[in-house]
């Protein structure tokens, strides 16, 4: 049974469908002719050698609903995330991957009429262009036609991010065909636009936009390929300028400074590592509240992908930079509320679809988090076990005992409008799981929980 | 009814609508001018950079 993705359909000339439970792209023979003379200009083998571009390999199927058209089978993505999960450090690798793409491309008689970023994903612990059909023939002296969408997708969020808050860039969960300039110009101080390039790029763009709006001053222009050259370049530098300060934030300092001694997180790591290892084989794993990320990577390799999810931004910034230093590929760190998770949003809301829809699991790790949720945000115990039920075939949560010295800083600003003791913790968790496993971290009032769904949930 | 003015002047002078705006020709005029920009820095960046390469040399 072919179905069509419901995030593609805006091409005319091709389009991505799941058919047996795969993935593939159907490309328009008579549509689009770029793509016999791409595979024979070598660029897409040149841009997979460069782990530019997400491998595809062509192939046939025999259905008859495919006559006409040449299709290609990508590589799988086994975790998708958008702009508005990523850290600072993706959403600017993703930029600059997006130049250099366009800018190789142009070298060979070729462009990218795209740049979006949702054309970018997390992939072996890299940022990869995954629309290889994005890539069209150059047109002598014709103009970007992506510029502008660049602007919007990478350098408005990034400068955003930089001069007003680095959680800018979930503006794009209310503007999907990006940040609008009028805003951007709006939110960026004054000494922002100093600098000539983003004087240029975003303030005077912004006046250029108002200034030609009506179909009666319309104009084209022609663009030397030099120049577009240049421009491309001048985009990579100003981009690539672009720097974030490093701030403590209480999260993202939070593994040093905590109420744990070393001992009790060792244990702690110990007794994580038995539980993960008496399970079968673990495809995904869900981290949330992962902070920057220690038991996911002592967990990366014994599992195959792990979602490190967390709701401060510096800690998911930190977290990603750390795995990019080590050279893990298999932790995609998500910049996630969990009181709040991406829903799905475009066209019908299913253009992109939201966090928990992409993310089952096959098991969860929910490490001193439930203490918040309970006591600080007043979810039920019951509610927050319904909602990882509803995820994940295993789930390993911390249970913090209301004798734990954070527990009791938590009480004495707040009385909670819901129980949270143990008893209740329990009874909420044990009357959709079955326990596999219970240990108390010594010298702690923590306790680990190694659950398994029933199997009628 | 005493806003009602207010309401006609509004109509009167709001921009055209937003799905009519062409935001295209604005990019285009602005994609030429940061080009040419571009390419003008890149070529007095090198200049500048031969000169001192040449000064360099010089230097006994």
């Amino acid at each position: 049974m072919m179905k069509k993705n419901p995030a593609s359909f805006r091409d005319a000339t091709n389009f991505i469908f799941h058919y047996n439970e795969e993935i593939f792209r159907a490309i328009h023979k008579e549509k689009n002719s770029d793509y016999d003379a791409l595979v024979q200009s070598k660029l897409f083998d040149r841009f997979h050698e460069k782990k530019w571009l997400l491998p595809h390999k062509e192939v046939q199927l025999t259905d008859r609903i495919f006559d006409g058209y040449t299709i290609i089978q990508p590589t799988f993505l086994p975790i998708v995330s958008y702009p508005y999960e990523w850290c600072f450090s993706q959403l600017k690798e993703s930029a600059l991957l997006t130049l250099d793409i366009c800018t190789e491309a142009l070298r060979e008689g070729f462009i990218l009429k795209d740049a979006s970023a949702y054309n970018v994903q997390l992939f072996s612990g890299q940022c990869i262009f995954i629309d290889s059909m994005s890539l069209s023939r150059y047109e002598e002296g014709k103009p970007w036609e992506a510029y502008r969408q660049y602007i919007m997708h990478f350098l408005a969020p990034l400068l955003l991010m930089k001069h007003v808050s680095i959680e800018l860039n979930s503006l794009f969960r209310i503007y999907n065909e990006g940040i609008p300039l009028q805003l951007t110009k709006k939110l960026l101080p004054t000494h922002a636009f100093f600098h000539p390039f983003v004087f240029l790029t975003i303030y005077l763009h912004e006046k250029f936009e108002r200034k030609y709006s009506t179909a009666s001053t319309k104009k084209s222009g022609v663009l030397p390929k030099k120049n577009l050259h240049s421009m491309l370049l001048a985009l990579r530098e100003m981009t690539a300028a672009i720097r974030i300060k490093p701030k403590i934030s209480t999260w993202s300092e939070y593994t040093e400074n905590n109420n744990y001694e070393e001992k009790a997180i060792q244990r702690k790591e110990e007794i994580i590592l038995n539980m993960v290892s008496s399970l079968p084989k673990l495809k995904k794993v869900l981290d949330m509240g992962a902070n920057t990320g220690r038991f996911s990577r002592l967990l990366q390799l014994h599992v195959d992908h792990i979602i490190s999810a967390d709701f401060d931004p510096y800690a998911v910034e930190k977290n990603y930079q750390l795995n990019r230093s080590a050279g893990h590929k298999n932790i995609y760190p998500l910049w996630i509320d969990i009181r709040n998770p991406s829903s799905g949003v475009g066209w019908e809301g299913k253009e992109r679809s939201s966090f928990l829809e992409r993310t089952q699991s096959d098991l969860i790790l929910f490490l001193a988090l439930i203490h918040h949720l309970v006591i600080t945000e007043n979810i039920p115990l019951e509610k927050i076990a319904q909602m990882l039920a509803s995820q994940s075939t295993y789930l390993l949560i911390e249970f913090v005992g209301t004798e734990d010295s954070q527990v009791k800083l938590l009480y004495q600003t707040k009385k909670p409008n819901h129980s949270y003791n143990m008893e209740k913790f329990e009874q909420a968790f044990y009357s959709l799981y079955e326990v596999k496993n219970k240990t108390l971290i010594e010298g702690t009032e923590r306790t680990l929980y190694l659950l398994q769904r029933k199997p009628c949930i | 009814m005493a806003l009602l003015p207010i309401w006609f002047l509004a109509i009167l002078l709001s921009t055209h609508a937003y799905a009519y705006v062409d935001p295209g020709t604005g990019s285009i005029v602005l994609q030429l001018l940061f080009a040419a920009v571009a390419s003008s820095y890149f070529w007095f960046r090198r200049a500048l950079n031969l000169v001192k390469n040449i000064l360099r040399k010089l230097k006994p």
